[in-house]
């Protein structure tokens, strides 16, 4: 049997439709997101380019993805370090390493003593696999604001991510961190470790003071 | 992973990209959660789906044709992360043994068999046929090259035209 384009042509939407019907319709589709996955789409929506950058941009991630590679083979990096970030080429790429690695130490998710006036928990997605998300939004103004708190038990976390932010080394209950924050988008990050565990802290709209607030107030 | 790729230029295709986004979020991370079973991974694979979605000509505006391709990019986006994850470079005919992948029940029809083909021969067949993409535009949907698009176009209707003849179907 030969099979034309012709054929393939008046056969393909009633094949689409058929097979877009083993997923759920629009109203069953609803999923609340993650600030990280929020967090992460913000700037591709937001930002607008011209098409004669594109190639200068595919050169960027290029560059971007050597230096990963590089970072990831520790270049530039103190021995010692608890937590590093690097900016090159509009691209920020960390690293967290904690103390220690000892994973016969039980998972205990941390959450937040404290939180800014009128923000609520707002989802939970601990797990017993040595991760846990929880993320805050203020129900109040139309503004959004909203931040999580995300914990790795005993590994090193790497990262990459795009936009104009600056870099600044700051303390955490005394700890080293890496505070990364945008004036232009209020879309801030907080990274540092607790002994075993790694913690970045995302927040948009929140208040410098406040990020440390959180950071230094997680219970168990 | 939180890389971007920035290159969404036409204010246009910036308008198309967003109403995709607002439109179809939901539905990219129902088919990608189906197949990775985890709420966290499906949202990377939705967000490279995005970054797919960012550098690929968009449908003008939204229907069936765009929810096709959103659909098509989250789930071609879950399965390379599943393979990635298991480290098991399932061939292309094993996909549809993935969590998520069963094909709908094919009745014999052309439609029917091209909906029930494995997910990598059905999508490359319904980006090019149906939403009317190049093949080296499917290839950038799809993570490969053209040459290798064109090379599972062929093998997607031969498989076509044996499961259609093995039902003595005429078309």
């Amino acid at each position: 049997m030969n099979i034309t384009d012709e054929m393939l042509y008046a056969a393909a939407p009633e094949a689409a439709e058929r097979w877009l019907d083993t997923l759920p319709g629009r109203e069953d589709c609803g999923h609340d997101f993650s600030l990280t996955f929020e967090a992460s789409m913000a700037p591709i929506l937001r930002r607008r380019k011209r098409r004669w950058k594109t190639l200068a941009l595919l050169a960027a991630v290029i560059a971007a993805l050597a230096a990963l590679l590089a970072f990831g083979a520790g270049a530039d990096r103190p021995d010692n370090y608890r937590v590093y970030a690097a900016q090159e080429d509009g691209m920020v790429s960390y690293s967290a390493r904690p103390k220690g690695t000892d994973l016969d130490l039980p998972f205990r998710p941390l959450t937040p003593g404290w939180t800014p006036e009128g923000f609520a928990l707002d989802e939970d997605r601990s797990t017993v696999q040595g991760h846990a998300v929880f993320t805050y939004r203020s129900r109040e103004g139309t503004e959004s604001r909203y931040f999580s708190v995300e914990q790795w038990h005993g590994q090193e976390q790497n990262g990459l991510f795009a936009g104009d932010f600056t870099l600044e080394d700051v303390e955490v209950d005394g700890e080293e961190a890496i505070l990364i924050y945008s004036p232009d988008t209020t879309l801030s990050r907080l990274l540092w470790t607790q002994g075993t565990d790694v913690f970045l802290l995302t927040a948009m709209g929140l208040e410098r003071e406040d990020l440390f607030q959180i950071a230094e107030n997680m219970k168990w | 992973m939180l890389l971007y790729l920035q290159a969404i230029d036409d204010p246009e295709d910036r308008t198309r990209f967003e109403a995709m986004y607002s439109a179809y979020r939901g539905l990219m991370f129902h088919a990608a959660n189906r197949i990775l079973q985890n709420a966290q991974d499906a949202e990377d694979a939705v967000h490279l789906a995005f970054l797919s979605l960012a550098n690929c000509r968009l449908p003008p505006e939204l229907g069936p044709q765009a929810r096709h391709l959103a659909a098509v990019t989250a789930e071609r986006k879950a399965i390379d992360l599943y393979r990635a994850r298991v480290r098991r470079p399932e061939t292309e005919l094993e996909e549809e043994r993935l969590p998520g992948c069963a094909p709908p029940p094919s009745d014999g029809t052309l439609a029917g068999a091209m909906a029930a083909l494995p997910p990598r021969y059905r999508e490359a067949l319904l980006l090019k046929y149906y939403n009317g993409y190049s093949a080296a535009e499917v290839g950038e949907l799809l993570g490969t090259t053209a040459a290798n698009v064109r090379q599972i176009l062929a093998r997607a209707k031969r498989k076509l035209a044996e499961e259609l003849a093995e039902r003595g179907e005429t078309v």
